[in-house]
């Protein structure tokens, strides 16, 4: 009995380490920011600072305004469950994900406008399209993950002591915000005026 | 019992109250320099060095405030 009980503990204890969970994710976005900073420098090193014509520089600044928003709504999800909110937490959540949707939709008129301009086998083109899409893509994932951590949080996980899972993948969305946080003036900004 | 749970609600929403505040100070802050960062790069002809700044401290806002990064190493959990 006391053999099953201190197994049972043991599991527990393996399932649920915050400390080294976050250590581990932090390990996996330091490896994410290198693959960035790859694509990031390809940039420069391809296109110098040269900016085409044909930026949609509105949407853009509309789109990282919207990130932004997503991100504070993040922390608010997190913040809330915390402090034992589950509905707050629900609905902060739910326009996260909202908020990640309409990035995309955004991105995609982005693409449509920016692929007349400067196509995929342009210098430009294909820098901007491989960086663009993975942001997006990494932006899908987090989604993803969100929902998974809204519906798990919907049919009662989580609580103040134990809400791991909604912290890894809001933190990954804000890691998501950071990238984008260089990757926008990098392809929008540093051409200037 | 009963008062020790009520206390411990309240510190809950005392926390949450003041997180929350602080996210929305956060995201004023990251509003603002994303207005600025825009200006700068709309007047300028070779913005590269002067947008660095703005980068930097928009990185460094959502990496201290929204991800915690120093209770990495301030945390007395291991």
């Amino acid at each position: 009995m006391a053999l099953a009980t201190a197994a049972a503990h043991q599991r527990a204890e393996a399932t649920y380490r915050p400390q080294a969970n976050r250590i581990g994710l932090w390990l996996f976005l330091i490896s994410e920011s290198f693959l960035f900073s790859a694509f990031i420098s390809s940039r420069y090193v391809i296109a110098g600072t040269d900016q085409p014509e044909g930026l949609n520089q509105n949407l853009a600044l509309g789109l990282t305004v919207l990130l932004l928003v997503s991100s504070i709504s993040a922390y608010l999800g997190e913040a809330a469950i915390a402090a034992d909110d589950r509905k707050g937490s629900m609905r902060y959540l739910s326009i996260t994900v909202v908020l990640g949707l309409v990035f995309l939709v955004g991105v995609g008129f982005e693409f449509d406008e920016a692929v007349t301009h400067f196509p995929i086998g342009t210098v430009y083109g294909s820098v901007f399209f491989t960086l663009i899409g993975l942001h997006a893509f990494h932006v899908l994932t987090g989604i993803l993950a969100l929902a998974v951590v809204l519906n798990l949080t919907r049919i009662g996980h989580y609580g103040p002591e134990d809400h791991w899972p909604i912290e890894g993948a809001v933190k990954y969305w804000h890691f998501v915000d950071v990238a984008w946080v260089i990757i926008y003036p990098t392809l929008y900004l540093v051409g200037g005026s | 019992m009963t008062t020790e749970a009520s206390t411990d609600k309240s510190a809950l929403l005392s926390t949450y109250k003041r997180r929350q505040q602080l996210g929305w100070y956060v995201a004023l802050g990251l509003l603002i320099l994303t207005i600025l960062e825009f200006i700068v790069s709309t007047s300028l002809e070779s913005p590269l060095l002067w947008l660095t700044p703005f980068i930097v401290a928009k990185g460094a806002l959502i990496l201290e405030y929204f991800m915690h990064f120093s209770d990495l190493y301030n945390s007395e959990e291991h």
